[in-house]
């Protein structure tokens, strides 16, 4: 009976939230799916859980967990904006008032923030692992949040090319596999050529770098240059969503 | 020679100049790369004025729907909303689709807070139309219980909530009686009169003719995208004529060549085991009855009524409202 008490007391903090924009109303789902959270959050930290444990070289650790922040914030909201499409919200959103980039941009950001929380553990047990210090872990928290702007942007730009909510996954690993194979995650970044210049721009090259060097290795950019080129490519990731962000709503 | 033909179309472009037009297309086209769609179509709607739409599956209701709610553009023509573009529409726009709200992980009252934050920026007076409309829409009791939890009619009953919540000058609804029980048909309609009495105006796309009839005052006819016809209920049905109407189902096929042939009758339309007969005389009830249950076919049920805007609309195109089942 106590235990249902709380429960109720729960559900009723959460109910009482009444959200007013689309960031509110994204906090107001996903604190009314704690679980949902916790096992979100649990399985990536258990993933790192495991290459920490088995002593993975920094480079393959580091690796694969760019690859899972990449597929956590471009799955999550490709599929979320595809829903959103077919259940009508996305018409429904076209008709209302706001600015379009703004209401998109409010949307995606507030998904990329879920996204951060989710992952921040993550970042912080690879901290520990490494012995890194608050600079560069906070270095990564920025390519990582910055990243995960880009990734989310991505999503939502993958659901103009997708008929529906189940087609969108294939189109988001066919997007995302070049990104990372060109951020020279699979293969490490040249050092000269067009490869090397294109690794550079890209934001999961950098967060793979950042990885990298909070978990003890040797990272592949000084972590300033991957603070600013992820945060730049986020900027242009913004900039692009503002500019579709019509066509984003108003697809059929 | 259409029996229809002496009806006046009363299009808004005709109105008086005292009455403020709140919407007016212009040959608005809109096509699918399928040819499905609308236009080109002239549309026009006064303060206060309840327009339904009605047409067979892909004749072109959503697309025009859509257009109206500013959310597809023409591909050519015009659309005037408040004698502004579709940036001035939105601020008096309330748009509820066919399907049901799926905010699964919102409250009723969250979910239709959100919509009306979305209009109204005072947070008491978004929290007390809130509650207005929850609860003339029957959903106060349920309304912070998880909207997954809802049946698919209390989601309807939501999504049209979020529609009107912020009173708009102009409500657009797709199929708004699909789902909803005799008791959500009848708040509805109350709900789109009253809106009517305040000066607000709603367009509904429905192939309910009772409901239809109840609420619009006046009607428009889509087939294939072209605007066949658009008039009052009441002239659309006193351009009939004066008659009643069978609807017959069989088992096995419905003998339709017979039931044409009975004295009396008017007109037919029907597939596989199913008739609509229009008829005038009551010596010909018992002359349908034989025809329904000759050899072939077993009369399963004749019910009858008086016309409707189903019947209207066959004799304008030739064509079922809706397909027979």
């Amino acid at each position: 009976m106590i235990g249902d008490a709380g429960a109720l007391r729960a559900a009723g903090w959460r109910t009482r939230m009444m959200p007013s924009s689309l960031a509110g109303r994204e906090l107001a789902i996903v604190s009314s799916r704690p679980r949902a959270l916790a096992i979100k959050a649990g399985l990536p930290l258990a993933l790192a859980a495991v290459l920490v444990a088995g002593h993975a070289p920094t480079f393959w650790a580091g690796m694969l967990l760019t690859v899972l922040v990449a597929m956590v914030g471009a799955v999550g909201t490709a599929v979320t904006v595809s829903r959103a499409r077919d259940a009508g919200f996305l018409t429904r959103l076209a008709a209302t008032p706001g600015s379009r980039p703004r209401l998109l941009a409010g949307w995606v950001l507030a998904a990329a923030a879920v996204d951060v929380l989710q992952l921040l553990p993550v970042a912080v047990a690879a901290g520990l692992t490494g012995g890194a210090g608050i600079a560069e872990l906070a270095v990564l928290v920025t390519v990582l949040a910055a990243t995960l702007v880009v990734t989310n942007v991505l999503g939502s730009l993958i659901t103009l090319a997708a008929a529906s909510a189940a087609e969108v996954l294939l189109d988001v690993v066919v997007v995302l596999a070049p990104l990372l194979y060109l951020g020279g995650l699979f293969t490490g970044v040249p050092a000269d050529g067009w490869r090397s210049w294109a690794a550079a721009l890209d934001p999961f090259s950098h967060l793979h770098s950042a990885f990298i060097g909070v978990l003890g290795g040797s990272a592949t950019y000084p972590g300033t240059v991957d603070a600013l080129a992820a945060l730049g490519a986020a900027l242009v990731a913004a900039a692009v969503l503002a500019g579709l962000s019509r066509r984003i709503l108003e697809r059929d | 020679m259409s029996l229809l033909a002496g009806v006046a179309v009363e299009d808004a472009a005709d109105a008086p100049p005292t009455t403020e037009v709140v919407v007016r297309a212009r040959g608005v086209l809109r096509r699918y790369r399928n040819g499905r769609g609308v236009g080109p179509v002239d549309v026009s709607l006064r303060a206060g004025e309840a327009l339904a739409l009605m047409g067979r599956n892909g004749s072109g209701k959503t697309t025009l729907l859509r257009v109206l709610a500013t959310v597809a553009r023409p591909q050519s023509g015009e659309v005037r909303w408040f004698g502004g573009d579709a940036s001035r529409a939105r601020g008096h726009l309330g748009l509820a689709l066919d399907g049901a709200m799926e905010d699964a992980g919102l409250t009723g009252r969250q979910a239709t807070h959100f919509w009306c934050a979305q209009w109204i920026t005072d947070a008491a007076e978004v929290s007390s139309r809130t509650d207005d409309v929850l609860r003339r829409l029957g959903l106060a009791g349920t309304a912070d219980e998880p909207v997954g939890s809802y049946s698919y009619g209390m989601r309807r009953r939501l999504a049209l909530a979020a529609a009107v919540v912020h009173e708009p000058a102009l409500a657009l609804l797709d199929e708004p009686t699909a789902g909803l029980d005799p008791d959500g048909c009848a708040q509805l309609g109350e709900m789109i009169a009253e809106r009517s009495r305040q000066g607000s105006s709603t367009v509904i796309a429905s192939n309910d003719p009772g409901f239809v009839e109840s609420v619009a005052d006046r009607v428009a006819f889509l087939d294939d995208g072209a605007l066949v016809r658009c008039a009052s209920p009441r002239d659309l049905l006193a351009a009939l004529p004066q008659g009643r109407v069978a609807e017959i189902v069989v088992e096995g096929r419905c003998p339709l060549p017979a039931l044409r042939a009975v004295a009396g009758v008017m007109a037919v339309s029907g597939d596989g085991g199913a008739a609509t007969v229009r008829f005038d005389g009551d010596h010909t009830i018992a002359a349908l009855v034989a025809a329904a249950d000759a050899p072939g076919g077993r009369l399963r049920e004749l019910r009858l009524r008086r016309p409707d805007l189903a019947d209207c609309f066959h004799e304008l195109t030739g064509r079922a409202l809706q397909d027979q089942p």
